[in-house]
């Protein structure tokens, strides 16, 4: 059996073999056999990236400053005293704060960050940070490439080289813009490359090449097609002989053979199925069935019609549950989710950026929408076992990563509440996980400025005297991860590691 | 043997994925044999080298993936069916609009995604096969329920035919040959989904007639040949 | 950068990925020096037959297939195929223009989310949500249907291409069958005058987009570099020092060591569009006499400073008008015009002997073509990067 998780050719076929046999759990029983021996030599760590997309502010969350300890309280991004909670044990300010009308747009907006800070201040760590680019789509990039600090590949890149080898889909993205462009390193092997995915409520209905298409002919003549396409049809296509050579071709093989197979054998189509059975959503009527874990996750998201980071997230979990993936990207858009009716602001236009209009309340709203669902993701993975032996949960080893373009601009007219900032290279990161220096601010704030410093890489005390780069904070998060750097130079960042 | 054809005196680049030239100078392709597709690249040396005949092939091996915009209007044009109801998953949603970006679509206007992604998605296979199975289906079922406007299964009756090396089933492959790849089946391609009857029967499908049709158009809709150029 | 050409020089003829081919090889050959995995390909003369593709020549038969697909989003119908098989060289040259031109006319080629239309995604950078007009979104700030009219004026028909960056007209599209497109003097959503226009820069989705609420809007700058010249400063493309620079007239920290290399080329580059307001002034997208001295005093003491003139590939310009043309007259345009054609066509990018066709391509867009890129493209589907299987 291959260490690294993938059926070779002879597995392959003694796996259809018994299929053939009658043996119809046959590929399936030898998947999950392939699984055990890949988790047996290396258990995996999983990585949700959520990102802040528009520009989240750290000083707007746990880095927040009161207007009475800044000696520029009136020009700084601070807030009220009463708007900034100390969070009991725990270096972290929350925001709660309530508005009548988010900028332009009069709908009244609440925000209450403490209850998530308290609840999960353990595995929170926030670090300090300055960016290289104030252009959205650049810093997007460059925030899960570390600025191309390993030739290049991204963060969930990274993590799907490591662990994802002989999953279905190891690197799923269902985000936006910069947020779900590839890395440059091609050196990697092409699972490594995420699957994009725009709608995640109806894409499962992909995971199955005849499931939910009614009177058809039966799955054993389908296969059969499928031979006869692939070896018969394409076999004698001067067209698919003449450039066999493609490796656009080869790998349209690899995708439609082996990899779709795998996709089919899981019955992901089910697995990985959020939507209820509704008149909008026949499922049953087409021979089809919602998840098994369906009702927990649309509980834990309960707006996944209206909102997509709802049935982001609500995939998202099941998709690690289900050991398609080791790395998952869900994200708010650019656009307005406003129900007016309801006066309920789901997403600022730009998300936490709103054309530069309204700071407050995006950063208000986008932060509690961020929380929000980093909180149903926690709890879910903390209810759902991976190891048996050791009685770890999917959570121990999951680490969700904010991460977001650059900061906002510091400064604010006198005493202004509603004003509008622009991109600032200067911020800092909200990382969860229990792999992460829990409890811990890593860099501090100058609360005369906005401005956040910081830290010695491998004690985590502050250091007012130096920023932390890109490459600093890709490389710690690897680390945490658990990815074998060896080669990469990267900086070893011991702080941000929970300590022993 | 197969001799390597290739553009004069150059010096062309090679990506690692391309597939590699045998010692002896002979292609090594993959042999793509019962498990319906090659297995994964990194199987590597399980894949025993395979001489190959038939044509020379191409060293510069540049082909496109047609995308959701081109495989929409072909399918459409191919099957004789309106673009918006090739096939609607459930019933009611347009399968190239569900499955854009698997399909190498763009949605710029509310997901950024300007360009399409550089390589085929891992879903784009059965994405394809979901939408070429129902348009099929659809095509299949409006021929043989009105044979006198049918388009492409003309004289097939719904459930078993007299003879599948009578005149009609070979029209019917010539027609997708010429729908789908723009060219005439040679007989060695007609034979092989002929010969696809035989397994219909076998599997004791209800109405094999149907049955071969959808599967026949399935074949040639979902070909490498459909689907890059 | 005195020291980057002897480096070079030092490096060529070094095998940085011991894959036996040098340095200088591979990236003549557009393969990846430092990955053992990507090695130029030696090839002999050509040898082999097929009976269904001219390997070794410029296939007609070919060509004739895959610019339906390309520029009419369908195959020939057998028929059509048969017939074109039939003619003779001269014929099917013949035919293979009349099929491009025919082609060019169709809205799979120029009409709305066309093919022409899906290029300026990347350029435009759409954002339904803040969108006026047609198909309105919520809060509705600017029309990039606009834009997109202008790009498929621009690069369609008998145009010169270059009016994306000289343009001092607008665009209106009718849809049907074909699409059309007409230039107007002013449009209604637009805010400019006319003789501050520069085509695809000062268009107001553009402005809105770009500029926003900043004083010195070098995200627009790099916007227009990025999209236009194909040239991205992120990248450190294109970075031509200017002496003295950056001023850093926003006192934002620009003069630092780590940003003042892309900055010298970036700020200069910027200055020009100092006046052209984003969000700052009604009505959005306008041209504001002394805008930085009226809307961001307060921002630094020196902003005031911020000239109107500035620098474009080496060479000062008055304006964002002069900008505008002597970036749209630049060598690096007509590349970066060809170069998406090339992308869309062909393949990423212009790789080891097929450059030379590319460099032919480019340089007669600006001559023999006279920026007109049908003309162009007529001549990329006789190349052999194109027709030769």
């Amino acid at each position: 059996m291959n260490y690294d998780g993938k059926l070779n050719r002879r597995q392959l076929i003694r796996a259809l073999g018994l299929c053939a046999a009658g043996g119809a759990s046959g590929v399936s029983a030898l998947l999950h056999q392939k699984r055990a021996v890949a988790q047996q030599a290396k258990k995996p760590c999983f990585l949700i990236v959520i990102p802040g997309a528009g520009g989240a502010s750290i000083i707007d969350s746990l880095m927040a400053i009161r207007t009475t300890e800044s000696a520029n309280g009136a020009t700084i991004n601070t807030f009220p005293d009463a708007e900034v909670l100390d969070v009991a044990g725990s270096p972290f300010r929350a925001v709660n704060l309530a508005r009548s009308a988010a900028g332009a747009i009069p709908i009244p907006f609440t925000a209450n960050q403490s209850n998530f800070i308290n609840k999960h201040k353990q595995d929170l760590m926030a670090v300090t940070v300055y960016g290289t680019s104030v252009n959205h789509r650049v810093a997007q990039k460059r925030s899960l490439t570390g600025n191309e600090a390993w030739k290049g590949r991204t963060l969930q890149e990274a993590v799907a080289n490591e662990y994802g080898a002989g999953l279905p889909l190891p690197n799923v993205n269902m985000a936006v813009d910069g947020y779900i462009e590839r890395g440059n390193d091609f050196s990697i092997p092409g699972y490594c490359f995420h699957e994009p995915v725009a709608d995640a409520g109806v894409w499962p209905l992909g995971l199955d090449g005849s499931k939910g298409i009614l009177d058809v002919p039966s799955r054993a003549l389908i296969e059969r097609a499928r031979q006869i396409r692939n070896q018969g049809v394409d076999g004698n296509s001067p067209f698919a002989q003449t450039f066999e050579r493609s490796p656009r071709l080869e790998l349209w093989k690899q995708q439609r053979g082996a990899q779709s197979a795998a996709l089919e054998t899981q019955e992901l189509i089910k697995k990985l199925m959020i939507m209820p059975n509704t008149a909008q959503i026949p499922l049953t009527q087409y021979g089809l069935l919602e998840s098994p874990d369906g009702m927990k996750v649309r509980e834990k998201f309960p707006n996944f019609l209206t909102d997509p980071l709802d049935a982001q997230a609500a995939l998202a979990f099941l998709l690690i549950k289900n050991r398609v993936s080791v790395t998952v990207t869900i994200s708010p858009s650019f656009g307005v989710l406003l129900d007016v009716p309801a006066r309920q602001l789901t997403n600022p236009p730009l998300a936490f950026d709103y054309s530069h209009n309204a700071h407050r309340a995006s950063q208000a709203v986008m932060w509690q929408r961020i929380m929000r669902v980093a909180d149903g993701l926690a709890d879910l993975l903390k209810g759902e076992e991976l190891d048996s032996a050791t009685g770890e949960s999917f959570w121990d080893r999951s680490l969700i990563y904010v991460a977001t373009e650059f900061g906002r601009d510091k400064r604010r007219p006198a005493n202004a509440d509603d004003f509008g900032t622009g991109h600032h290279l200067n911020n800092g990161y909200m990382l969860m996980s229990p792999l992460a220096n829990g409890n811990h601010v890593l860099g501090g704030v100058d609360t005369a400025t906005g401005l956040t410093y910081g830290f010695d890489p491998t004690t985590g005390a502050p250091d007012t005297g130096r920023h932390m780069n890109e490459p600093e904070i890709y490389g710690g998060i690897l680390n945490m991860l658990q990815v074998d750097t060896s080669g990469a130079n990267l900086p070893d960042m011991r702080a941000m590691r929970k300590t022993a | 043997m197969a001799v390597i054809g290739c553009s004069a005196n150059t010096v062309t680049p090679s990506t690692p994925d391309a597939t590699a030239d045998g010692p002896d100078g002979s292609v090594v392709a993959h042999d793509d044999a019962a498990m319906g597709g090659s297995p994964d690249a990194s199987t590597g040396n399980d894949d025993a080298a395979v001489i190959v005949t038939g044509p020379a092939r191409s060293d510069k091996a540049r082909v496109h993936f047609k995308g959701q915009t081109i495989l929409a209007s072909q399918m459409a044009q191919a099957l004789g069916l309106p673009a918006a109801q090739v096939y609607q998953e459930l019933g009611r949603y347009d399968a190239f609009t569900v499955h854009r970006i698997a399909l190498g679509g763009v949605e710029p206007y509310t997901l950024g995604i300007n360009d399409p992604f550089p390589d085929t998605s891992a879903t784009g296979p059965l994405a394809i096969e979901r939408i070429a199975l129902g348009g099929c289906k659809g095509r299949v079922d409006a021929d043989l329920g009105t044979p006198a406007s049918a388009v492409i299964f003309t004289g097939i009756g719904p459930d078993t035919l007299a003879d599948i090396n009578a005149a009609e089933p070979r029209q019917a492959i010539d027609k997708l040959y010429a729908r789908f790849l723009s060219r005439r089946a040679s007989d060695a391609e007609a034979r092989v989904l002929l010969d696809l009857y035989a397994d219909v029967t076998a599997a004791n499908e209800p109405r094999p007639a149907r049955a071969w049709a959808i599967l026949s158009c399935f074949a040639v809709a979902t070909s490498l040949e459909a689907l890059f150029y | 950068m005195t020291g980057f050409v002897p480096a070079l020089r030092a490096a060529e003829a070094l095998d940085a990925d011991m894959d036996g081919a040098t340095n200088l090889e591979e990236i003549t050959a557009s393969t990846l020096p430092a990955d053992a995995r990507s090695v130029p390909r030696i090839t002999g003369p050509c040898q082999g037959s097929n009976a269904y593709y001219s390997l070794c020549q410029y296939d007609r038969s070919y060509v004739f297939h895959k610019l339906h697909l390309d520029f009419c989003g369908r195959a020939a119908s057998l028929e059509d195929r048969e017939a074109f098989a039939g003619l003779d060289e001269s014929g099917q040259d013949r035919a293979i223009d009349a099929a491009l031109t025919g082609c060019l006319r169709t809205n799979n080629w120029i009409g709305k989310d066309g093919v022409v239309w899906r290029m300026a995604h990347r350029k435009v950078k759409p954002l339904q949500a803040i969108k006026s007009g047609d198909n309105r979104g919520v809060i509705p700030l600017a029309d990039y249907d606009d834009d997109y009219n202008l790009f498929m004026f621009a690069n369609t028909g008998d145009r010169d291409v270059r009016d994306l960056l000289k343009a001092d007209y607008f665009v209106r599209r009718t849809d049907g069958t074909p699409t059309t497109y007409a230039r107007v003097a002013s449009l209604g959503s637009q805010s400019i005058p006319q003789m501050r226009r520069v085509g695809m820069l000062t268009t107001k989705w553009f402005l809105v987009y770009n500029v926003m609420f900043t004083a010195l809007p070098r995200t627009a700058a790099a916007q227009a570099y990025r999209a236009y010249l194909n040239l991205d400063i992120a990248k450190l493309e294109g970075l031509q020092r200017v002496s003295g620079e950056p001023v850093d007239y926003d006192a934002r920290g620009v003069q630092a060591d780590a940003c003042k290399e892309c900055h010298a080329t970036l700020d200069p580059l910027t200055y020009p569009f100092r006046n052209y307001d984003g969000l700052d002034n009604q009505p959005f997208g306008s041209y504001v006499d002394r805008r930085i001295e009226r809307t961001f005093s307060d921002i630094a003491p020196g902003i005031g400073g911020i000239p109107e003139t500035g620098v474009v590939l080496g060479q000062p310009v008055a304006n964002l008008v002069e900008w505008g043309r002597v970036a749209a007259d630049s060598d690096e345009f007509a590349k970066a015009v060809v170069e998406d054609y090339w992308n869309l066509l062909i393949e990423k990018r212009p790789q080891g002997e097929e450059r030379d066709e590319y460099v032919t391509l480019w340089q007669a867009l600006k001559t023999t073509h006279a920026y007109h890129v049908e003309d162009m493209l007529h001549a990329l589907v006789r190349t052999e990067a194109y027709g030769v299987p």
